[in-house]
């Protein structure tokens, strides 16, 4: 019974304070990057309403800024045209300043506050389309004016060909407006009635599209009276001919347009060919007069344009031609983490050299321009998180209708190798400072009492009175006292060399028991060396093996291996002596 | 008895208290034993204060008032009271943004309805879409000295005369976004409206949230305390139900607690049981 107890084996055993610590660390560790376990932001909605407590109050009275500025867009653009009807153009243009002003404050708006797929956007489309008509008209009707003071000059100059120049600048300027004005006119209905929905008064807008038609008819006379003047005033040179023709009279981006004419009565060869009233291109006619272009459409605004051609002071007819916008798609898809690729087509032509505007969540943050297979990229510089993009082309300048992307949504992840790397390293530093509070832990409690490892231990059988006294004092540490003397029998000695490599001290404790037994102390557990000596006050070895004793268990001194026999030696004959 | 016992008892006595009062409690949306922020303990309190009566399950059903006011009622059960209310000329005040209380409207002859969905605005005092102002539009005495209420996600009301109407730049939100998705259209919303049935009139809130907690933590919210009382502020009584509507729902132990609670014969059946208690600590010698 007694060798199976001695066999018998303590487990490693750290203490409970210990094991709960670790496990409290183990536990509050992954909360340390965000160490709120609650906040009220966490519990900021149900399914009826907002916590409004724990949102940023801050009043936005929008419909109050939105509102008004819609007014004074309209209210503009009638002082507008009302002013370009009397003629005061300085008037004019300082109320298109103002109404430009009003439009980029209203587009900016719409873009701040995230409204691109409302009905607000359906009023700033419709607005950015007045403001083309309208600076538009501004600078023909502006420009009409001033031909009346040349007319003068040059009529007081005696120059019958530039009073020709006049009148066919004249004559493409009224096509122009005429042209501008009806656009003006054809989305006025679709603007009442968007504004209307938002409670915005259309009375001045509605008057501001009567006065672009008295406009365009004013003109209209002004130009047909002075073409009849300057007919009658000079007759046309009978030996000089430029004639000039279009065809077709109709075309479409992509298309081609040709322009051809012959020049006779002169050997001046070289023709200008003049676009909308502006000098488009010179060319070189052939040695019997005969010139011709051929111009692919592009870049040219949808709607009529004029053409007139002139040579040594001799005008062509006017001949005009209609550009008809077509219909677009635009392509958008991801082609890397921020990339995007996308292809413009006008019904399946490529559109070559045209800007499409990048946009995330309605704010521009890319402008590429295509390629001339109608494809663009972009490298987008987007933060982490989740985007939606569009992609969108609205370019009047080309005689193509707005076209806008599916909604892509683009998600950048953080990076990987930064994040990889801060994640070895927190895990690095966890396991460090767990491995230096669990080895800092281990030696404390080593130091402290020397228990936490133990060798294989044999069990000894306590004498009862011990073992009831020892319960309350150190359960493992505790070694069994010797009934009687016997170095080949004696426990105490066995405990003492079981005890000696693992925990010096505890061996050295049980033979301070077996002596404190010995002197006749009744509890040896609670006896100490100052009771032993009081009891053999003359006795020198004992003193001597006493003194260390207490260098040991209370000085912390782990004795060389000389001391440790003269201990056991000492203590033999103690016992011998006393016996 | 012995100090020792009676620190024992107190002691228990203090815990049953606190664990007590805790089970009462609740967080369902709404309900009146929710002290926190979704509920709608402090409107009650309110109410408490300015002697409106709660009509609370058990209770003896009170003469008509002169104003009764149910939020987000679940059916057309309060339709009895509400109808005494509007026959004696008073007016039935429902507040509700789910629909339910379109069961109730139809019951009492009202051709109002709520339609659900969260309506949102550009003009917002949070930084939400979903936290609205709107601006009063009618005249009503329940309106006096109030111009502008803060919503908090309404839904909106079709029929009745509109008293109180969002802006323009305002649209129901169906992405949950907080902006206006493809297809939606921006347009005014009427978020309190009032018809008359003869000869009381039905008041229709479009908006139960205006009565949580959440609402009155804020300091100042424009006139929305204004506007709760002068609901509870008139010549006549009002009454406040906690029978029918969402405020009288809990959920787990507040729920069985607030049932018996609720039960009439409960109050006879606790004192039974308290002089039973008391009979036996004498028995035992423990008092």
């Amino acid at each position: 019974m007694n060798d199976k107890k001695q066999k018998r084996t303590t487990p490693f055993r750290l203490p409970a304070i210990a094991v709960a610590a670790f496990i409290c660390l183990l536990l509050i560790l992954p909360h340390t990057a965000a160490p709120a376990l609650y906040t009220p932001e966490m519990d900021a909605e149900t399914d009826l309403h907002d916590r409004v407590s724990v949102l940023r109050q801050a009043t936005q009275d929008n419909s109050g800024v939105i509102l008004p500025l819609m007014d004074e867009i309209f209210s503009s653009s009638g002082t507008l045209v009302l002013n370009l009807e009397l003629k005061d153009f300085s008037s004019a243009e300082r109320d298109l300043d103002e109404y430009l002003a009003q439009s980029r404050q209203f587009d900016n708006l719409v873009v701040r506050l995230d409204m691109s797929q409302s009905d607000l956007e359906e009023w700033r489309r419709l607005n950015a389309q007045n403001k083309e008509d309208l600076l538009e008209l501004f600078n023909d009707t502006r420009r009409f004016s001033e031909l009346e003071q040349l007319e003068i000059e040059y009529r007081d100059a005696d120059n019958p060909d530039m009073l020709y120049s006049v009148m066919y600048e004249g004559e493409a300027l009224k096509s122009k407006i005429k042209e501008t004005v009806a656009s003006y006119e054809s989305r006025s209905e679709e603007m009442v009635g968007v504004s209307r929905q938002f409670e915005v008064e259309t009375e001045a807008y509605e008057e501001s599209v009567e006065g672009t038609r008295t406009i365009s008819k004013s003109v209209e006379e002004e130009q047909e009276e002075r073409s009849a003047v300057i007919q009658r005033e000079v007759a046309p040179r009978s030996d000089l001919h430029i004639t000039l023709g279009l065809e077709p009279a109709e075309v479409r981006y992509g298309d081609t347009l040709n322009i051809s004419g012959r020049i006779s009565g002169t050997d001046q060869r070289v023709v200008s060919l003049y676009l909308d009233s502006r000098i488009y291109k010179n060319l070189t006619a052939t040695a019997e007069g005969t010139f011709l272009h051929r111009e692919q459409i592009k870049k040219i605004g949808s709607g009529m344009h004029t053409l007139y051609a002139t040579s040594d002071g001799k005008f062509s007819d006017v001949v005009s031609f209609r550009v008809i916008s077509r219909n677009t798609t635009l392509s958008l898809t991801q082609s890397g983490s921020r990339n995007i690729t996308g292809r413009l087509l006008a019904d399946d032509i490529p559109v070559s050299g045209a800007p499409i505007r990048i946009l995330s969540a309605g704010r521009q943050i890319a402008t590429p321009k295509t390629t001339p297979d109608g494809s663009y990229t972009a490298d987008l510089k987007l933060a982490e998180g989740e985007h939606h993009i569009t992609a969108i082309f609205d370019d009047t300048a080309y005689p193509l209708l707005r076209g806008e992307s599916e909604e892509l949504l683009i998600i950048v992840d953080p990076p990987e190798e930064a994040r990889s790397l801060e994640d070895y390293i927190a895990i690095f530093l966890s396991a460090v400072v767990l491995i230096v509070i669990g080895a800092g832990g281990v030696w404390y409690l080593r130091r402290r009492s020397g228990t936490v490892t133990r060798e294989t231990i044999p069990v000894i059988d306590d004498p009862p009175e011990i073992i009831a006294e020892s319960i309350e004092e150190r359960e493992e540490e505790t070694p069994p006292i010797p009934e009687e003397f016997d170095p080949s029998t004696d426990t105490t000695l066995s405990t003492y060399h079981a005890l000696e490599e693992s925990d010096y001290p505890a061996a050295l404790r049980s033979l301070f028991l077996g002596l404190a037994k010995e002197t006749g102390i009744d509890t040896p557990l609670t006896a100490t060396a100052g009771d032993i000596r009081q009891r053999r006050s003359g006795d020198t070895d004992l003193h001597a093996w006493l003194a260390a004793y207490e260098l040991v268990l209370y000085g912390g001194q782990i004795p060389d291996a000389e001391t440790r026999q003269w201990c056991v030696d000492t203590y033999q004959r103690l016992r011998e002596d006393h016996a | 008895m012995r100090p020792a016992i009676l620190i024992a008892i107190i002691l228990i006595l203090l815990t049953l208290g606190a664990a007590g009062a805790h089970l009462q409690t609740t967080t369902t949306d709404l309900s009146r034993f929710n002290p926190g922020w979704s509920g709608t303990a402090a409107f009650y309190s309110l109410a408490g204060s300015m002697d409106a009566e709660i009509l609370t399950p058990g209770t003896n059903e009170p003469d008509p008032a002169d104003r009764y006011i149910i939020i987000a009622p679940k059916d057309a059960s309060p339709s009895g009271i509400a109808e005494q209310v509007l026959q004696n000329g008073g007016s039935v005040i429902i507040a509700d943004e789910e629909g339910d209380a379109n069961q109730l409207l139809e019951a009492l002859g009202s051709r109002m309805q709520i339609v659900p969905g969260n309506v949102s605005s550009l003009d917002m005092e949070f930084a939400s879409t979903r936290t609205i102002i709107a601006t009063v539009s009618g005249n009503h005495t329940l309106l006096d000295g109030i111009s502008t209420l803060t919503f908090n996600r309404p839904s909106s009301i079709t029929g009745g005369t509109p008293l109180v109407t969002t802006s323009v730049l305002s649209w129901t939100d169906t992405t949950g976004s907080g902006r206006p998705g493809a297809g939606a259209s921006l347009g005014r919303y009427t978020l309190i409206a009032r018809e008359e049935v003869d000869p009381g009139e039905i008041i229709l809130i479009a908006d139960a949230s205006l009565f949580a907690t959440t609402m009155q933590e804020v300091r100042q919210l424009h006139d929305n305390r204004q506007f709760l009382e002068n609901m509870l502020d008139t010549n006549g009584t009002v009454s406040v139900d906690a029978v029918y509507g969402k405020t009288a729902d809990a959920e787990g132990p507040a729920y069985i607690i607030h049932k018996v609670k609720s039960a009439p014969i409960s109050t006879i059946i606790a004192i039974l049981l308290l002089m039973v208690f008391v009979i036996v600590a004498f028995r035992k010698q423990i008092l």
